[in-house]
């Protein structure tokens, strides 16, 4: 489980980064680009999604989608970050490094 | 590139009316069952997000901005009356037994209108135009109707809408049965019955399950019906158009193209439900109430003898928005006009973050009944979940902003109170307000509620001094004087010698706690609760 990091831009939009594998981009990248408002990204992703669909043999196709699988998945929140920081968006809030201890009263709540 | 006027072929095979209506009933039991299954997971997915995001701590404040735009959001709910002058206790009881009865009577005539509505419907779905006939039929659908009716009563019979319905439903099944004009259907057909009404029953009205399960199932259904539509309404013309090698390739192509604007249209639809909601429009009790009333008036019209004869005409695919339509104005003639803003007490629930349905259950209950007097507030928590049917932030989840609804720092009490919905809606229920906060913010958010709030219910059944965010708001408490606003709930897990003692810390005479065993009961707890809003 990655550490999440909440970024926040000068119009007050946020964006919720996660750090680490992403099981949702590995499945299905226009829905992960939709969530975080990627509109163009997820466009691309599905236009790319269609031609696959339609221009590979079913053997190029279940290789194409291992491929994308893995590499969509491992990349995708890497890429999310850099592009928010590149674009001005700064941290506003962060889960506690694993390795910090526990917020008081929270979980005992 | 082909050539696509083959599309436009009039003479292509095309979906009868029936075969339509068939997909349509078909796409929504699915979508329905579909959410159902999903509901656990996505309860757990969203307890362990909000369990993650209340551990957060802000490193940044937020721009002008954010707070502009939680503001605008704020505004476009109705207002009412902030200042609250005290109201005897007396009159309080009065006002929520008017609310109660209002809408106990207004649900009772939807329900007639439901029953007699089958009745009225009787020639033209096949059935027997006999007068036996059809009282035979309004009492079926009335007993169908037994559970979301009882689900949107005062709660001495909401609480068994769940056992009861499920009487009223098997006893709607056996009557429905005999007086089957078509004989005796055969077993199959009699469990796969009773297992969609169960699917409807359980899902719509099981109360930790129904906040999950409704958004899950606008979204579905939206979705299914505009990715099938198209496709059912072109598929014969595509294979008109395009050899059999190439047809199921067009098929995976048109479904990944059409699944995303669909997704996309379902959540609209769901957003569309939200504004409604927000403008008072309907109460998250009432809205799972209509729509398994809806999905039962389908499933009724499926089932009938002139659609099971292929006999579907506009009409009857019409019938069951048309009875969906007239149930729910029948309801809100009953309701009259929406109620007049009046200043309403607030009401603060403090609570240890428990997952137990014992717990939920006397909270709930006095949720209910508080509601029909004043707008509730509480800490945002995983265990809400389980206890506040809110589709708001249930949607938010699933578009994956929940983290937008969280406080990231103290917000003046001003502010605070600017983004509560302190409004009824037209149904006399007052909201019930979730406050979430990061780490950040959470202890100051508190004291505020505190203060705006009238009347505090401190639950500490099952509280030990472990429990540090309970053993703060109980500090709290006691510092700032305000104890005489607080009702403490505890059982015989409570250990009141951890209370004291914190009491005894922050200087205070732990006697003038009001204690409550959990065991006299909701309306005994009501009684003190309005006897400190109103002191």
């Amino acid at each position: 489980m990655g550490r999440l990091r909440l970024y926040v831009d000068e119009r007050g939009r946020l964006a919720m980064n996660d750090a680490g594998f992403s099981w949702l981009a590995a499945i299905s990248l226009p829905l992960w680009a939709l969530q975080r408002r990627l509109y163009v990204l997820a466009v691309v992703a599905l236009v790319v999604a269609a031609a696959v669909n339609v221009g590979l043999d079913p053997n190029a196709q279940a290789i194409a989608f291992v491929v994308q699988f893995l590499a969509f998945g491992a990349l995708a929140n890497r890429v999310h970050r850099t592009w928010l920081e590149r674009r001005g968006w700064r941290v506003t809030a962060e889960e506690p490094a694993a390795s910090a201890p526990a917020p008081p009263a929270v979980p005992e709540r | 590139m082909p050539d696509l006027a083959c599309l436009r072929d009039a003479h292509a095979a095309s979906l009868s009316a029936a075969d339509a209506f068939g997909w349509i009933v078909g796409l929504v039991f699915i979508a329905l069952a579909a959410a159902a299954i999903a509901s656990p997971l996505v309860r757990a997915r969203y307890r362990a997000r909000v369990a993650r995001l209340m551990a957060f701590e802000q490193v940044l404040p937020r721009p002008a901005a954010w707070w502009q735009h939680m503001q605008h959001r704020a505004d476009a709910a109705p207002s009412a009356p902030k200042a609250a002058p005290p109201l005897a206790a007396a009159e309080l009881r009065a006002r929520a037994a008017h609310v109660e009865r209002r809408g106990a009577r207004a649900t009772l005539v939807a329900w007639a209108a439901y029953a007699l509505f089958a009745a009225a419907i009787a020639g033209v779905l096949g059935h027997s135009g006999a007068i036996g006939t059809r009282v035979a039929d309004a009492a079926v659908a009335a007993l169908f109707a037994a559970g979301p009716v009882l689900a949107n009563l005062p709660r001495r019979w909401s609480r068994h809408a769940l056992a009861l319905g499920s009487l009223a439903l098997a006893a709607g099944a056996a009557l429905g049965t005999a007086i089957d004009p078509g004989g005796f259907d055969s077993a199959s057909d009699i469990v796969l019955g009773a297992a969609v009404l169960a699917v409807i029953y359980v899902a719509l009205l099981h109360r930790s399950l129904r906040g999950q399960v409704l958004p899950v199932f606008v979204v579905a259904v939206v979705t299914l019906l505009v990715l099938a539509i198209p496709a059912l309404l072109l598929d014969a013309r595509v294979e008109k158009c395009i050899d059999v090698a190439t047809v199921a390739t067009t098929r995976s192509a048109l479904v990944v193209v059409l699944t995303l604007p669909a997704l996309w249209i379902g959540f609209r639809v769901l957003a569309g439900v939200l504004w409604l909601g927000e403008r008072g429009w309907f109460s998250d009790v009432s809205l799972p109430s209509l729509v398994a009333l809806g999905v039962g008036a389908l499933a009724w019209v499926a089932g009938s003898p002139a659609v099971e004869a292929e006999r579907v005409s506009a009409t009857i695919a019409a019938l069951p928005l048309l009875w969906l339509a007239v149930t729910a104005l029948a309801y809100a003639l009953a309701l009259g006009g929406r109620p007049a803003a009046v200043a309403a007490p607030q009401l603060l629930m403090l609570r240890v973050f428990a997952q137990r349905s014992r717990q939920h259950a006397l909270l709930e209950a006095i949720q209910q009944r508080w509601r029909s007097i004043g707008p509730i507030h509480q800490i945002g928590g995983p265990d809400l979940a389980a206890l506040n049917v809110d589709l708001d932030e249930c949607a938010t989840y699933l578009t994956g902003r929940l983290h937008e609804l969280f406080l990231p720092e103290a917000a003046g009490v001003e502010r605070l109170q600017s983004l509560l919905r302190m409004h009824a809606d037209r149904e006399g229920r007052f909201a019930i307000n979730e406050v979430f906060c990061f780490n950040t913010a959470w202890r100051h958010t508190v004291e505020q509620l505190m203060r705006v709030s009238d009347a505090v219910v401190l639950d500490l059944r099952g509280f030990t001094g472990h429990r540090r965010g309970t053993a703060y708001e109980i500090g709290l408490l006691g510092h700032e004087a305000l104890l005489a606003r607080a009702v403490a709930i505890g059982d015989v897990y409570t250990n009141w010698r951890d209370v004291e003692s914190l009491l005894g810390e922050a200087r205070v005479d732990p006697a003038q706690l009001a204690r409550f065993d959990e065991r006299d009961g909701v309306d005994a707890l009501f009684d003190r609760l309005l006897a400190v809003a109103a002191r």
